[in-house]
């Protein structure tokens, strides 16, 4: 096993990272092939966004997240096709397939991207090479999907190799050209430093990762938190965690749900309804997988396409529609009046944690949870949203027959009529 | 309906296949009195319906491409989708 001996601290593993191109677009070409080569978009139903843009339709401009209307304007020859997650996945599990004959540490990291440890079946980063390749190769061969490589140290490393030579590419960081690479890349490039987070390094003299790796800890500590350390560790290249062993499961770290608007509205009544709605998705999703939510993010989007995103810590973390509803109404209320009329909004949870089903130490507490299972339950048994707050009509006559809500109302509790006021 | 290039049709068809090495390669399909043989299967994967798994597939009979399915539990299959180009 090759050892590196330069940089301390710096692991003698070899990571892989594995990203799809363009991943749905990828799916529904190869799935049909008339779409090949042809730009194509992976959307949702009425007035939509971008999921997913082939490389072809990116060449025009067209990104992920703009709505059909700007994709069509970038490149009026846009095929739009309507996604299918439950294919996505299953081709995801065939592709992890493939990655699992060469090893059991293979990391879900999202729906296209996988990291994999190969180190027990690698002597050396050019053996590693050759294992990407080959695995590359098979994917494409035997399921049609392109995809980026990265070999590297470590997983942090790794996803930045991958990101160098896109689509298609292989890419190697050999433990001796670390130094360099880190003292060439800019912070924003890697995995988990957003805008504002740069903005605030390069305010304070870090513009790559070597300065950052070199940065006082005391002053990052200061200035972000607990974060400055994970930040200097980042900024060596060092990556907290091994590649964990494979389990099938998405790995959940949020769970939202949007929509959009049949037509813009300044109604508040309205965009409450909507919030109503995505709140008892979004909660019905929460407890399938026995999580409780440590993080409100609530997203709207205007007519003009401007849009405003606010994110609250919830303390304690929230598992009911009811709960969460609440809290994005609060957030909702930051945002009014509303200069413009509302196109979008958008409801997303995360900081998820297991929920252990302890701790409601309050009768009132323990009621919620009640009526929310068996909410649960009859919804399972009928249908989504069988049982929903009223709130949620007002929602489906805005929207006519564009929204799938069940038309048999079962009752609700009144209360559910004030939440959020 | 149509949408982005795809009729939704959701109707049943009579569908003949080999099921071989744990595989389903479905070879040609009747849809309203009319044979259509297939060239090709360009994609397959797996659904749910609650628990009864579905299996899936994009065929090309040369001309159009078609989506069928198969209902493990119903042990029938369907016409899902067609694509006109």
């Amino acid at each position: 096993m090759e050892t590196y001996k330069g940089v301390p601290g710096m692991s003698s593993k070899v990571i892989l990272h594995m990203d799809m191109n363009a991943f749905f677009a990828s799916v529904e070409q190869q799935s049909n092939p008339a779409l090949r080569g042809k730009p194509v978009i992976v959307c949702g139903r009425g007035r939509t966004v971008v999921t997913t843009a082939s490389y072809e339709a990116r060449r025009y401009g067209v990104k992920t997240g703009m709505s059909l209307y700007e994709a069509k304007k970038c490149c009026p020859r846009i095929i739009p096709v309507e996604g299918n997650h439950v294919k996505y996945a299953d081709t995801a599990k065939k592709i992890h397939e493939i990655c699992l004959e060469y090893t059991c540490f293979v990391e879900v990291f999202s729906i296209d991207e996988v990291f994999m440890d190969i180190s027990q079946v690698c002597e050396s980063f050019d053996c590693g090479r050759i294992i990407a390749k080959r695995i590359q190769k098979r994917v494409k061969k035997e399921i049609g999907i392109s995809s980026s490589v990265g070999v590297a140290p470590g997983k942090l490393l790794a996803k930045l190799a991958s990101g160098r030579d896109k689509p298609s590419g292989l890419v190697v960081f050999n433990p001796h050209d670390i130094e360099e690479i880190l003292s060439q890349t800019p912070v924003e490039d890697i995995c988990g430093i957003g805008e504002r987070t740069r903005a605030k390094l390069n305010n304070m003299g870090i513009e790559t990762l070597k300065e950052l790796g070199s940065a006082d800890t005391q002053l990052l500590i200061k200035s972000f938190g607990f974060m400055g350390n994970i930040l200097k560790k980042m900024g060596k290249g060092e990556e907290p965690g091994d590649v964990s062993p494979y389990c099938w499961k998405e790995p959940l770290k949020s769970i939202g749900h949007s929509n959009t608007f049949p037509r813009d509205t300044f109604n508040i009544d309205v965009v409450k309804s909507f919030l109503s709605l995505l709140s008892e998705k979004v909660a019905g999703r929460l407890r399938s997988c026995g999580r409780l939510a440590g993080k409100l993010s609530l997203y709207i989007r205007f007519s003009d396409f401007s849009g405003r995103s606010r994110q609250k810590t919830l303390s304690p973390a929230v598992k009911t529609g009811r709960d969460i509803f609440m809290h994005a109404c609060r957030i909702l209320k930051s945002f009014m009046p509303f200069k413009k009329a509302v196109r979008h909004i958008g409801v997303c949870v995360s900081s998820l944690i297991p929920d252990r089903a302890q701790g409601f130490l309050f009768e009132k507490e323990k009621r919620k949870e009640k009526l929310a299972e068996a909410m649960d339950k009859i919804n399972k048994r009928y249908g989504d949203f069988m049982i929903r707050p009223l709130a949620v009509d007002i929602a489906r006559d805005f929207t006519g027959p564009d929204i799938e809500i069940p038309a048999k109302v079962h009752g609700f509790p009144a209360g559910f009529r004030n939440a959020g006021k | 309906m149509s949408r982005f290039g795809f009729t939704e049709i959701d109707e049943p068809v009579k569908v003949g296949a080999v099921f071989e090495n744990m595989k389903v390669r479905p070879r040609w399909f009747i849809w309203r009195k009319s044979k259509y043989n297939l060239k090709k299967i360009t994609y397959n994967w797996v659904d749910f319906d609650g628990n009864t798994k579905i299996l899936c597939f994009s065929v090309w009979d040369g001309k159009n491409l078609y989506e069928i399915s198969f209902n493990l539990r119903l042990v029938s299959w369907k016409l899902t989708k067609v694509y006109l180009e």
